[in-house]
């Protein structure tokens, strides 16, 4: 009888210990670990771990996934039979993968995004020296339109970047540099083909400025890469103006209406006084010359001017200028004041010496 | 010893009684995973980020509050039903939140697409203003075909507006129309600096 009362007892001890103290008793969950994955978890998709290390914070979420199917999994078995240390392992290693990644996507990011701002700082250097070099440079309608389209693709790139928005980026940013590079080997072989003649510009002007201090002549250089109109009186250069050119400025004149501005060694014919021209004053030239007939009549003969083309005339230094671009048909433009000093300067037959350019062809 | 067994065996049929009275709120879990999906096929996680990943640590939250209460002797999910209750209600806020966003975008890009096409027709009449003839051809035609590049650049962004890609199709118009804004002025100046020129005396 003792010994039955002794069994309810404890039983009934053993029953309240269960009751009040169960974790005394029965396995616990992992809570802790738990709750440091789903932290560690958030933090890096903070990091935007997610974007910049992507395997490995799949790998975190794979542990963290796989550590609650093998809780839920144990939470099915008898009480007595529960075992969350395979939860607890897992968990431990969703926290570790997530700060591997959290850190890990903290780095790329880093030296992603100075990759693109390095990259983009180069393509601003470009675009910067394309302007300043090739601004001038007469585009046919495809290049204008690529160059536009490059433009515009460049300020979305840099507002992409403002806005950090990777995925564009990743996409357009290749597509800039490669579309830059293409507009910029094409500039560059239309100036290195622009400066073929270089030697003979260079022999042109040495010629004029000894002509100049020998015979103390005033001889006008124009200067067509830098715009400028130099004078010389005996030997020394006296004045420098400003000018504009032929829309299509590049290149020595082939036909007219091309809107080239000749180039070669020629004199003033004509002084023109307001009234003879429709221009603020002119001095027409000798165009076309001797040499400039010559080229006409074999560009003819090899076809690469049409058969019933003009060759052109009526090549003047004239005023009205000052506009801020090329616009004349092949003229040279001059603005009002300096036109006025220049025609002062100038007297039939002063010689004019029109080069592409004096300097030669910048490096690259 | 009939009276142990007897006694023995109610408290083993109480204490498994006990234990498996709560029933999981499978209900409540159904709609919070639901209103996460409605936000996210709204687009929650593309317009309004950061409350989406809010949204999903709160689910995660709570489904371990499930397991935690599974785990226990004496189960009882009345927190984890607030949980969930808490995640369904921020789910339907969070879908609310992205239409409203998307509404915004929507008619920030409608707006902004007006004003390029306003922009692009000024620039265009600016160059029917320019002074006729060969003069400043040139220069005109090149602004010509920016202004072309950016009313190409709407019809793009309009494309992607249509599609449902929003935030590119903003992005883009937004630099159509600073694009636009900058050819207008540059185009006035060219204009105005022509015809501030000296003409004949």
């Amino acid at each position: 009888m003792k010994i039955k009362w002794l069994a309810i007892a404890l039983l009934t001890v053993l029953t309240l210990i269960v009751l009040l103290f169960p974790s005394f008793i029965f396995p616990q969950p992992p809570l802790v670990e738990l709750t440091e994955a789903r932290e560690r978890l958030s933090e890096a998709e903070k990091s935007q771990a997610s974007e910049y290390a992507p395997d490995l914070y799949k790998k975190a979420t794979s542990f963290y996934d796989s550590a609650m199917v093998a809780w839920a999994k144990e939470n099915d078995r008898f009480f007595f039979l529960k075992d969350f240390s395979i939860t607890k392992q897992l968990a431990g290693k969703a926290s570790e993968t997530a700060i591997l990644a959290k850190s890990t996507a903290q780095n790329v990011s880093k030296k992603i995004w100075s990759n693109y701002s390095k990259r983009l700082d180069l393509i601003d250097d470009q675009f910067e020296r394309f302007d300043l070099k090739y601004k001038n440079i007469p585009l046919n309608e495809n290049a204008v339109k690529q160059l536009a389209q490059t433009r515009l693709l460049y300020h979305e790139v840099s507002a992409a970047y403002e806005n950090e928005n990777a995925a564009y980026l990743k996409e357009n940013l290749s597509t800039l540099e490669n579309n830059l590079t293409q507009l910029i080997s094409q500039a560059e072989t239309t100036m290195a083909d622009f400066f073929k003649d270089y030697p003979l510009w260079k022999q042109w002007a040495a010629a004029g400025i000894e002509r100049s201090r020998k015979s103390n002549e005033t001889v006008f250089i124009i200067d067509k890469m830098e715009r400028l109109c130099y004078v010389y009186a005996k030997g020394k250069l006296t004045h420098t103006f400003n000018m504009e050119l032929g829309a299509n400025w590049m290149g020595d004149k082939m036909l007219s209406g091309d809107k080239t501005t000749p180039e070669g060694v020629y004199k003033v014919v004509k002084k023109k006084g307001n009234g003879q021209t429709k221009y603020y004053k002119a001095l027409l030239l000798n165009y076309p010359n001797a040499d400039d007939q010559k080229r006409f009549k074999e560009n003819k003969a090899k076809g690469i001017i049409p058969k019933n083309a003009s060759i052109g005339n009526l090549i003047e230094i004239h005023g009205d200028g000052g506009k801020g671009l090329d616009w004349t048909d092949g003229c040279v433009a001059l603005n009002n004041n300096d036109m006025d000093k220049l025609f002062a300067l100038a007297s039939e037959n002063t010689q004019v010496i029109i080069v592409g350019a004096l300097k030669p062809l910048p490096a690259k | 010893m009939k009276i142990t067994n007897k006694l023995f065996g109610a408290l083993i049929i109480g204490m498994v009684g006990i234990t498996s009275c709560a029933d999981v709120p499978q209900t409540e879990i159904d709609a919070a995973t639901a209103a996460i999906e409605t936000a996210k096929v709204a687009g929650a996680e593309v317009y309004v980020t950061e409350q989406y990943n809010a949204l999903n640590d709160s689910m995660a939250v709570a489904m371990a509050s499930l397991e935690e209460q599974k785990s226990k002797f004496f189960k009882k999910y009345t927190k984890t039903v607030e949980k969930l209750n808490k995640v369904t209600t921020m789910a339907n806020e969070v879908s609310a939140n992205t239409e409203a966003t998307k509404e915004a975008v929507k008619a920030e890009i409608l707006a902004s697409m007006e004003e390029v096409q306003t922009l692009v027709a000024q620039g265009r009449q600016l160059i029917t203003e320019a002074p006729k003839g060969k003069e400043g051809t040139t220069a005109l035609e090149a602004i010509k075909t920016e202004l072309d590049v950016v009313e190409a650049s709407i019809t793009e962004s309009n494309t992607m507006f249509q599609n449902g890609e929003l935030k590119p199709s903003l992005a883009k118009v937004k630099v159509a129309k600073e694009k636009a804004s900058t050819i207008n002025t540059e185009l006035t100046e060219v204009i105005s600096k022509y015809k501030a020129a000296p003409r004949r005396k």
